[in-house]
């Protein structure tokens, strides 16, 4: 067998590891129903219902369209004088789709008319937050896959060739994969199982138990991101940023899952 | 001196009065130090008083007093601390000051300076300006001199007032003087006391300049011979404005005017000419009380002003087409800070909503303020130019006021095809609103990718493949060892050599070093050898028998070619021998 045989033979082998990734999965877009002349006509709560309504029948519906949706009921939120909600819906929907100008242009816009920090800051970090969280979290394990795709054939080339020039392709391999994989794992690190969203005006008071009556534990600013951790009738168990965890009022927190 | 240089001047001085007052107004934080010796002349065996007041600070010190041969200091005690509230441009401060009064007596006769020396105030150290005593053993001349100092008895904060200072000599000395010098010891070290411009001389009455304290020059206005009761009187006089910032009581020291003659050194030298001789004539000190400005009924619209003036406003056309610009000029007149105050603008004052203000040029002058507005009445509505108010605290009858222009009728005619101009109001305002709603649907789906799990366990199969297709090659021999490396470019360095090689000779070395390299064994093995029967020696034939056939062809040929003379020596086409050079190696040597 010559070597150019099991040189092919070996990226062959490690490559096909790769394949299994590629499992695609593409729900049908459904329509808009009558939300958008509803929302033409200034019926907001009819243009609600049925965006409301579509996200509820297709579950399973993700990425660029369930973004869209999700920015509409920004927009019906923001119409409707729920500024604070529709900053949780606009933040859902960048979630989704982080590369969305309009998205983008509406959240910092019901920030500023809340009376919150911009949502990008503009420094250092956060515009190193912005680039990691540019990719959706499918185009950002797709990138990490096209990595994992370059480490397979430097450490290939290393098996089979050996020498200084096989161990230095492996270690570009080992960088390439690290770099591509970085969107992924960033979102895999800063991504909560339930995120929320503080929309209370002013702040939320976090309780000791979920009941009216309980001590206040922790104050949770408007506009702050929480976690959902449980819920009960009317309440919401949250952990905020400083490692606090209580009840809030339902109402008072924006599920960003949606 | 020609009338340009001396309006230069005046410009000069005005703006050099106005940068004072807005610095005071400004940084009225940082400390500042001011000194005096009151009086300025002693009787030998009198005393005087070192006078230092240090303004916007909590505390101070000074350090040391310089050694002055022929004076002695008295004692240096804590310094007196008063506050008050001072008000600079109509503006309203609060300021702390220490004061320190420190006796000096002159031991001898003659003139003293005390150099500058440092004054410590909240960590800083401030630097006195020198400072002069004269003593002399009899001040001669009270009869022959004139110093009158005319002071308003009361003035308020912030008004302008005016010291007027006549002083002269008895007319039939005249002839015998050439020095002549005013000491006024307050100017510009008392706390409180601002100066403004000097009025001017008039035209054609100036009598030349006298000596001002020792340091500077100043331009008197001869008022001619006067009969006073001791005599007939050479008069002169000054006129100078001040604006006294913070209420209580002002004490002017006293002041002196030296008088004499002093022959210059060549005079002195062939003792020709008169006798140096001094006269002296004294003013006493005064008082000038500072009221406060009332806090109340102070409009909000107070500007600064304080006197009592009046207002008449001018327009340069009064008949014009809407939007034509108008220039109106608004001029105060009269007894007040009219340098200072803050004009009215116009824009912000509703009668003036039919007109559009462009802009203004502000003109200050001692005694009067015009300013030029630039207005355009916006559509043919309008038939006046409306008042033009200006709050005043009026210090004659002690209260705020509010003056105004007369109103001034216009003619307003209508553009030809238009209203007007657009009102200002009615003009659409863009503003930042939310983006639209998403309309279209995006079919496109999410980005296919594999889950995070999938991601995994292909990162963990391409580790996994790695190894086991590295300890796979391995097993065979290292592929990085020289003969695997040379196996590997022995095709490469065949194709090299052949298109250098210009024999045969040098064609079978190619080949032999190629066939060398992928055997493992050196060239001068493969020399002579027959390839059919090294095949056939070996377990495991390494050359296919139809490729050691065609191998033994080709050294053949080729032997022929080097051995076989002169008309035989051509070389075997290259393509054929890498063609064969491939053959062999696919069959797995």
């Amino acid at each position: 067998m010559s070597s150019v045989r099991t040189y092919l033979l070996g990226c062959f082998v490690i490559l096909s590891a790769c394949l299994p990734a590629l499992a695609l999965d593409r729900p049908a877009a459904p329509s808009d129903g009558g939300a958008i002349p509803a929302y033409r006509s200034g019926d907001l709560a009819a243009a609600r219902t049925a965006w409301t309504a579509m996200l509820d029948a297709e579950p399973r519906l993700e990425g660029p369209e369930r973004a869209r949706i999700l920015a509409n009921l920004g927009n019906v939120a923001f119409r409707e004088g729920k500024v604070l909600e529709s900053v949780g819906w606009f933040t859902a929907s960048i979630r989704l789709r982080p590369r969305d100008a309009d998205t983008w242009a509406n959240l910092e816009h019901a920030r500023r008319v809340a009376k919150l920090e911009p949502a990008d800051r503009g420094d250092l970090g956060a515009t190193v937050q912005r680039l990691l969280g540019a990719l959706t979290p499918s185009e950002s394990r797709l990138l990490a896959l096209v990595g994992l795709i370059g480490l397979g054939a430097g450490l290939a080339h290393e098996a089979l060739r050996g020498g200084r020039t096989g161990r230095w392709l492996a270690a570009l391999g080992v960088g390439f994969a690290l770099v591509s994989a970085a969107p992924w794992i960033h979102d895999v690190s800063t991504r909560s199982d339930s995120p929320g969203l503080v929309v209370e005006e002013g702040k939320a008071l976090v309780r000791s138990e979920p009941r009216t009556e309980a001590a206040v534990v922790a104050e949770a600013a408007a506009g702050g991101e929480v976690e959902m951790l449980d819920s009960l009738p009317g309440w919401t168990k949250v952990r905020i940023s400083d490692g606090n965890e209580g009840w809030v009022e339902t109402g008072e927190a924006f599920a960003l899952e949606r | 001196m020609n009338s340009a240089l001396i309006r230069t001047r005046r410009a000069l001085v005005r703006s050099t009065a106005l940068v004072l007052l807005a610095t005071l107004a400004v940084a009225q934080k940082v400390p500042t130090v001011k000194a005096r010796v009151d009086p300025i002349t002693v009787k030998l065996g009198g005393q005087a008083a070192l006078m230092i007041e240090v303004e916007n600070a909590q505390a101070g010190e000074i350090p040391a007093l310089p050694a002055v041969d022929g004076l002695r200091y008295g004692q240096v005690g804590a310094p007196g601390m008063s506050s008050f509230t001072e008000i600079v441009n109509g503006r309203v401060s609060s300021k702390v000051s220490l004061t320190w009064r420190i006796a000096v007596q002159p031991q001898r006769k003659g003139e003293f300076l005390i150099p500058p020396f440092a004054v410590k105030a909240d960590g800083r150290e401030l630097l006195t300006r020198e400072l002069r005593i004269l003593a002399a053993e009899d001040f001669r001349g009270d009869e022959l001199g004139l110093l009158e100092i005319d002071a308003p008895k009361e003035v308020f904060q912030g008004e302008p007032f005016t010291l007027e200072i006549r002083l002269g000599f008895e007319a039939g000395i005249q002839g015998r003087l050439n020095r002549y010098d005013l000491s006024l010891p307050w100017l510009g070290e008392l706390g409180g006391l601002v100066e403004l411009e000097d009025m001017a001389v008039p035209s054609g009455k100036s009598a030349g300049k006298i000596s001002l304290n020792s340091r500077q020059e100043l331009e008197v206005e001869g008022l001619g011979t006067r009969k006073v009761p001791n005599g007939n009187f050479f008069v002169l006089r000054v006129r100078k404005r001040f604006v006294a910032t913070r209420p209580g009581t002002l004490t002017f020291p006293g002041s002196h005017f030296e008088f004499g003659h002093r022959g210059d050194g060549f005079s002195r030298l062939i003792g020709g000419g008169s006798e140096d001789f001094s006269y002296y004539k004294r003013a006493p000190e005064f008082d000038l009380l500072v009221k406060a400005i009332p806090e109340e009924g102070r409009p909000l619209e107070w500007s600064g002003a304080i006197g009592k003036f009046e207002a008449s406003a001018t327009p340069d056309r009064r008949d014009v087409v809407a939007g034509d610009s108008i220039k109106l000029t608004v001029e105060w007149t009269g007894e007040g800070n009219l340098e200072f105050f803050d004009a009215p603008d116009l824009g912000r004052i509703d009668a003036f909503r039919g007109f559009r203000v462009y802009g203004t040029q502000d003109r200050r002058t001692p005694g009067r303020r015009a300013i030029t507005y630039d207005l355009a009445p916006i559509d043919d509505t309008a038939t006046e130019i409306p008042p033009v108010p200006l709050a005043v605290f009026d210090t004659a009858g002690g209260r705020y006021s509010t003056i105004e222009t007369k109103p001034v009728p216009i003619r307003v005619r209508p553009l030809v095809g238009a209203t007007g101009l657009p009102d200002e109001k009615s003009a659409i305002a863009t503003t930042v609103d939310l983006r639209d709603i998403q309309t279209s649907s995006d079919s496109s789906g999410d980005t296919p990718a594999p889950s995070g799990g999938t991601l995994a366990a292909t990162a963990t199969a391409v580790v996994a493949g790695w190894l086991a297709l590295r300890a796979f090659v391995r097993r065979r021999g290292d592929p990085d060892a020289p003969r695997a490396r040379a196996r590997r470019r022995a095709k490469r360095h065949l194709e090299r050599a052949l298109r250098g090689a210009k024999t045969p000779e040098e064609q079978i070395e190619a080949v032999h070093a190629f066939l060398a390299a992928r055997s493992g064994e050196t060239p001068e093995a493969w020399a002579g050898r027959d390839p059919v029967a090294w095949s056939r020696a070996t377990d495991e034939p390494r050359i296919d028998p139809e490729s050691a056939q065609a191998l033994r062809s080709l050294f053949a040929r080729l032997d022929a070619a080097i051995w076989g003379g002169a008309g035989n020596r051509n070389k075997i086409d290259d393509r054929e021998v890498l063609a064969l050079a491939d053959r062999v190696a696919a069959g797995g040597l």
